[in-house]
């Protein structure tokens, strides 16, 4: 899943010079370690690809709400070496990435299209799966689009890699996950508690925390029965039913 | 008499100490807390903590159904909290595929935009109180209620109005309401010198926010600034014209921007702005009489509402940057997913760590407030 190449060897691209000859996808693999995946995957890039892979050419900078609303999304399908696009709009792309391949497609994606803000990650807990889904959400602010990379990891032992190294805001997303979701990602500068500075049970994000039924272990309900309310039950009012209960009685 | 095995503990020299920011302070913005570590009084170290305010609001609407959760979204931020039903709101209909009738996105603008101006009147009042300047924190609530009366009177509520729904708007907006909206933002208008006179060129305020808190726009590009603090740094970006949503395409409006990426021109953004939103609510209120039709779609039952499995990511521009939502619906009558992505996420916690570092350390608060970071989306 995670290979050890990637973990904190980034080039060192500097966004501000390289975003020039962004159409150029010639990637200094030399200068890196790089396992065969990754090195494939650069190899077969070709510059011609370039604009179907990041939607920097022919786009529109300013389109008409109408135009944009009323385009379906076409779907095209170029897989290269574990990068899937799967849907794409004129300002939205979605991509299904093997986990391997992310931080080489982000570095792309940051040093040679432009993509430099990293809007967020999230995390999917996909549990019948046994997966996490992470999302990274990644905004141009020159070609004005938005690329979702979406990449699958197992869900035990839950460990990535950290992107901190590419993009800064990543620190606090995967401080946020880590708490959430219980997600290591190896790399990242700081992975203590921030929010659940007191809490010691499970990650309570994920899909098998029940919030509802920790409540009723730890504490006791309660019958809320003041006078007021005991005389509007009386005239056939009183507490809402829950929409379940309203649905069940239905024939 | 020493046993054999004592050692003096010794300390290097060093005449810096940690001190506790919050989380009950008054330069503090909601509950929230600092750790900085001073040398004399400046700061030498700063460590955000957050969690005050955490009510694990991504984890109950995973439990409640789509339509219940717009009870819980305006809580996420209380200052701003229109542009989260907003962006809840597009989420859900980007999932439905759902087409909003072009009288609610109008209706929503306006609703948009007067959340902006009562949020940056309000920023404006916390900042000039962290500057010792309480006059301008009275008159700022003082005329954000104003605005708050307009929202009483259109949707009920004052702060948190549950008005935008999927699909639309809740209802129509009262009779004679936009002549009132118009007197309120003519009022508003004109205490703008008067709030010039006071705090923007009061040479108290601009010694004491300028060089303070000074990011430049790499610095600010990379640590994942938006918002008027991005703007504040040079860099016209704002979600409303790059990526519309909405009407905006429709709406004219500047994008003002600064250079020197300090407190003071952040703060001198958010009074631009301030500007350019009465400006768009006069356009609303002119076009609105001509835009007839529905406030809303028709939707199916929303107590038994099962939305399309996929997934979304919508961003509207909040009064303090970029807002996003992250919806996941695997075809079920509640949220499998919502991730909030709050501004304030970064500019309370990386951004403000970073600029602290240097500062005085009654400066830190005027850091925060004019940075606008808004702690309850934080915590979420």
């Amino acid at each position: 899943m995670v290979s050890g190449a990637i973990s904190g060897t980034f080039c060192d691209v500097d966004w501000q010079t390289s975003r020039r000859d962004r159409r150029g996808i010639a990637i200094r693999s030399a200068d890196r370690e790089t396992e065969g995946g990754h090195t494939r995957l650069l190899q077969q890039c070709q510059p011609a690809d370039a604009a179907d892979l990041f939607p920097i050419g022919g786009l529109e900078k300013k389109g008409s709400p109408k135009s944009k609303t009323n385009t379906p999304g076409w779907i095209i399908c170029w897989e290269i070496e574990g990068i899937e696009i799967r849907r794409r709009i004129p300002t939205r792309a979605d991509r299904n990435i093997a986990a391997d391949s992310l931080p080489t497609l982000l570095e792309l994606l940051r040093g040679r299209a432009g993509y430099v803000h990293l809007s967020a990650i999230t995390c999917v807990d996909w549990i019948d799966e046994s997966q996490f889904e992470l999302v990274y959400q990644l905004w141009s602010y020159e070609s004005q689009s938005l690329v979702s990379a979406h990449i699958r990891i197992a869900r035990e032992p839950g460990i990535y890699v950290s992107v901190f190294d590419l993009y800064q805001p990543a620190a606090f997303f995967e401080r946020d996950i880590h708490e959430m979701f219980g997600v290591y990602f190896e790399g990242s500068p700081d992975m203590s508690k921030f929010i659940l500075t007191e809490w010691n049970g499970p990650p309570p994000m994920r899909k098998e925390f029940d919030a509802e039924a920790w409540v009723n272990e730890t504490f006791e309900w309660k019958d809320y029965q003041p006078d007021w309310l005991k005389e509007i039950t009386e005239q056939g009012g009183g507490i809402v039913k829950t929409p379940e209960e309203a649905r069940q009685k239905k024939p | 008499m020493r046993p054999e095995n004592y050692q003096a503990i010794s300390h290097p020299p060093s005449n810096e100490y940690e001190l506790n920011f919050g989380p009950n302070h008054p330069g503090i913005e909601g509950n929230y807390a600092l750790k900085v570590k001073l040398h004399g009084d400046v700061v030498v170290a700063a460590r955000a903590d957050g969690g005050y305010l955490h009510r694990g609001f991504e984890k109950l609407m995973e439990g409640r159904l789509w339509i219940q959760n717009l009870a819980l979204v305006p809580r996420i931020c209380v200052p701003d909290p229109v542009p989260m039903e907003v962006c809840y709101s597009m989420a859900v209909e980007a999932l439905c595929g759902m087409v909003v009738p072009e009288r609610a996105q109008w209706l929503r603008v306006l609703q948009l935009e007067l959340s902006r101006i009562a949020a940056h009147l309000f920023t404006f009042g916390g900042h000039a109180a962290t500057t010792g300047m309480y006059t301008t924190m009275y008159w700022g609530v003082a005329d954000r209620d104003q605005i708050l009366d307009l929202f009483e009177e259109w949707t009920g509520g004052r702060v948190y109005h549950i008005y935008n729904i999927p699909g639309g708007v809740r209802r129509d907006m009262p009779t004679g309401f936009l002549d009132r909206v118009s007197r309120t933002m003519d009022y508003i208008e004109s205490r703008l010198p008067d709030y010039d006179n006071l705090f923007f060129t009061n040479q108290v305020f601009v010694d004491r926010a300028k060089d303070t808190g000074p990011m430049n726009q790499q610095q600010a590009l990379e640590w994942g600034v938006t918002g008027p603090n991005l703007r504040a740094t040079g860099l016209a970006f704002d979600v409303r014209r790059d990526d519309p949503y909405l009407v905006y395409d429709q709406i004219d409006f500047d994008i003002p921007t600064e250079a020197p990426g300090d407190a003071w021109a952040r703060t001198l953004v958010r009074r631009q702005e301030l500007k350019q939103s009465i400006h768009i609510v006069r356009q609303v209120v002119e076009k609105l009489p001509s835009v007839s039709g529905p406030v809303r779609t028709r939707i199916p039952n929303p107590l038994a509402w099962n939305v399309p499995a996929g997934e979304t990511y919508t961003r509207v521009e909040s009064s303090k940057g970029e807002l996003g939502y992250y919806v996941v619906s695997d075809g079920g009558e509640k949220p499998y997913r919502v991730h909030v992505r709050g501004p304030s996420s970064m500019h309370a916690v990386q951004v403000l760590e970073q600029l602290a570092v240097g500062a005085r350390l009654e400066d830190v608060a005027q850091i925060m407030f004019s940075l606008d970071a808004c702690p309850p989306e934080v915590d979420r």
